[in-house]
């Protein structure tokens, strides 16, 4: 920072001070100065008072309008300069005219510059001199005395003096405050330089927190993960349990050797026992099972030592569970083993009560027989009425009567047949429907079978070709055989366009006997074979709309063919025909034999 | 003229039986259950007894079982019924019943010629 800056004018204050000054000068130019010329009778003084008034004037004038107070303190230098020589030089003006003028000058200078307030003062100091030594050789006459003269050049020693000394001393106070600054710029270095090492060593520590804080979050992190393991594994234990506790069913969980590991509460409720006291106790010790004769199962019987046994699950549905009551309950039982690298390490069993589904099971079949009674019997009196109206019975009827009335026969013919598979179906369904194995000699069988037919293919002219390998005979269940036989043959005269062939065939195949229904009718795709033999699904064809039908027949021929441990699949072109084939073991395995 | 007793809880069967027989030339009594025909197969000597196996009050194994058809053989009776299940065949066989027929798929000639089977032989 430059010491010259110090001295720098506040224009705002001098702008204050102004006013004042131009009071007092305003009050020096109209009232003092007139007033002392007056008394005096000087011109002198007058014409100073005159210039000194233009002066004023201009510089108010000047600095009203620029605001440049160096300008005008300049300006005001020069001039009061140039009037104090003139007036020194001009004879018979009286001294106070030249004691009035004098301050203005290192006053104006002073308030502009005290630098340049030096200068004029040497100025001054010097042309005094000048024009004293003139006037001591006598080339130039003042009009004052050497005194005088001796007496304003000391005054402006003094005030030289004092303008030195108040410049030295704004030098030194400056240089003082110059060194102060410069020894505070120092310390501010100092301190700048001790702040940087201070942030640095902030910086360092803020590292080393930051790395701190990191270390931190890691550890924080693996306690976070750590609890959220935790949590997971204790959500999922809930669920687990949850889960378990959730299953309507008894649930048991074995080892390998059939000792129990757990058991549900469903299962406790069941068994009577509490999970506590089954653990680790035989399978069989705890669960006792049952035949429908009341004979305990042995163990090798049971489906869990089957699924252990064999790695694979198995099932029941008709043993009973001895309960904690001492009842018997109808019970239904899978078993899944759990198998680790090969090896199966237990089981879990399920055992649901069914007490409830037998219970609607007997509701079905008393239902059943309802229907069985309810619809059958009158649709049985209908066929009875019309036959006695057809055979000639009740009187001659002409031929559009016996036309109209045979329709009526047929149609009530196959609403019997519908609801006899129904029921047939209803009766497999239940289990009620067994297997009753006899010798079926299979020619007399569809010949049985055409014949209640026949009038219905006859009608549609339809040509039949029946091919059947001599005296061959099937250990089946005849009335299942023959609804089954009656099932295909009556689709393929459905079927069948009239005019259209139909074939039966039967043969010998190794130990199968191979049935085969044959027509000539609209064949099927891929899409409606694979639909088949599902119950109630019908072949969704335009052409097949007309074609009256349950979508049951089909369905119960599989289940009659499987219940005697055979099948039945069927071949077909769409356009050309389809043909069924039944294929039927000749005698019945072990497993569907039954019991002598 | 050959006394025909039917007895069917159905009275639309009963009496389709009744004008099929009666056309057939038999003396036709009806009873619409099993303890009403037992009364009148009691009662009076018949030659033939139609039976339906599934009756209230009394069905056609309780009117076997109390008729004892075994004690009269002049007597035929013929089973005529939708329950074809084997071991209710096999049951009203034993107990003394000639002919077992699915009334809902035999036709009224059939029915007749069954009869007259039986009654003559």
């Amino acid at each position: 920072m430059k010491a010259r800056d110090y001295y720098v004018v506040n224009r705002e204050k001098l702008a204050g001070v102004i006013p004042v000054y131009i009071g007092v000068a305003a009050f020096y130019l109209i009232v003092f100065t007139p007033a002392v010329a007056l008394v005096l009778k000087s011109p002198g003084l007058l014409a100073v008072h005159i210039l000194d008034t233009i002066i004023v004037v201009w510089s108010f004038l000047y600095f009203r309008r620029t605001k440049n107070v160096r300008r005008v303190s300049y300006a005001l230098s020069v001039i009061a300069y140039l009037t104090v020589v003139s007036v020194m030089v001009t004879n018979g003006v009286a001294q106070s005219g030249l004691f009035l003028a004098f301050p203005y000058i290192p006053f104006i200078a002073f308030m502009r510059d005290p630098m340049s307030a030096r200068r004029w003062m040497f100025g001054m100091l010097a042309t005094m001199l000048v024009l004293l030594s003139l006037s001591a050789n006598g080339s130039l006459h003042l009009p004052y005395s050497k005194a005088t003269f001796m007496l304003y050049m000391i005054n402006y020693l003094i005030a030289l003096i004092l303008i030195f000394g108040y410049i030295s001393e704004k030098e030194r106070s400056d240089s003082l405050i110059q060194q102060q600054l410069s020894e505070l710029d120092d310390v501010n270095t100092e301190l700048e330089e001790a702040l940087g090492e201070r942030s640095k060593a902030v910086k360092k520590l803020e590292h080393q927190a930051d790395e701190l804080g990191s270390a931190q979050k890691d550890v924080l992190k693996v306690l976070s993960d750590l609890k959220t393991e935790k949590t997971y594994a204790q959500t999922e234990a809930m669920k687990n349990e949850a889960l378990i506790g959730s299953i309507g069913d008894g649930l048991v969980v074995t080892d390998e050797y059939g000792h129990i590991t757990f058991i549900n509460p469903v299962a406790e409720a069941l068994l009577g026992v509490t999970k506590q006291q089954a653990a680790d106790r035989w399978y069989q010790d705890v669960i006792h099972l049952y035949d429908h004769d009341g004979e305990p199962v042995p163990g090798d019987n049971r489906p869990l030592y089957i699924a252990i046994s064999t790695a694979k699950p198995a099932s029941t549905r008709t043993l009973l569970l001895g309960s904690s009551d001492g009842a018997r309950i109808p019970v239904a039982i899978t078993a899944s083993p759990f198998v680790i690298n090969g090896q199966p390490r237990g089981a879990i069993e399920l055992i649901s009560d069914i007490t409830a589904e037998r219970a609607l099971d007997e509701a079905k079949d008393d239902f059943l027989a309802l229907v069985s009674h309810q619809l059958q019997t009158p649709a049985t009196a209908v066929k009875q009425f019309l036959g006695l109206i057809l055979e000639g019975y009740v009187g001659k009827v002409n031929a559009e009567q016996q036309n109209v009335i045979k329709k009526a026969y047929e149609n009530n013919e196959d609403q019997i047949n519908i609801i006899q598979d129904l029921l047939e179906v209803a009766r497999i369904e239940s289990g009620k429907s067994v297997i009753n194995y006899e010798s079926v000699p299979i020619k007399t069988l569809i010949d049985e079978v055409v014949g209640a037919q026949h009038i219905t293919f006859e009608k549609r002219r339809q040509k039949l070709t029946v091919s059947i390998a001599k005296d061959l005979t099937i250990q089946a269940d005849r009335v299942k055989l023959k609804m089954c036989i009656a099932n295909l043959l009556s689709n393929a005269i459905k079927y069948t366009p009239e005019k259209g062939a139909i074939t039966i065939s039967a043969k010998q195949v190794g130990k199968t006997c191979e049935i085969a229904v044959g027509d000539t009718g609209l064949g099927m795709t891929k899409s409606q074979l694979d639909k088949l033999f599902i119950r109630f699904a019908r072949v969704n064809q335009k052409a097949a709309a007309n074609i009256p039908g349950t979508g049951i027949g089909l369905y119960l021929c599989k289940q009659i063919a499987v219940m005697h441990g055979g099948m039945i699949s069927v071949t077909s072109k769409v356009g050309k025909g389809s043909t069924f084939t039944l294929q039927l073991p000749k005698q019945p395995s072990a497993k569907e034999r039954p019991a002598a | 003229m050959k006394k025909l007793l039917v007895i069917e809880d159905h009275m639309g069967l009963r009496e389709s039986y009744q004008m099929l027989f009666i056309k057939e030339g038999y003396d036709v009594t009806l009873a619409e259950d099993g303890q009403q025909g037992l009364d009148l197969a009691k009662k009076h000597d018949y030659d033939v007894i139609l039976l339906d196996m599934l009756m209230p009050v009394k069905d056609g194994i309780s009117f076997l079982r109390e008729y004892k058809p075994l004690e009269h053989p002049n007597v035929k009776i013929i089973a005529f019924s939708n329950l074809q299940t084997p071991e209710a065949v096999k049951e009203a066989t034993n107990l003394g019943v000639k002919r077992y027929i699915t009334k809902a798929v035999t036709p009224p000639r059939e029915m007749a010629e069954a009869v007259h089977e039986l009654s003559d032989g």
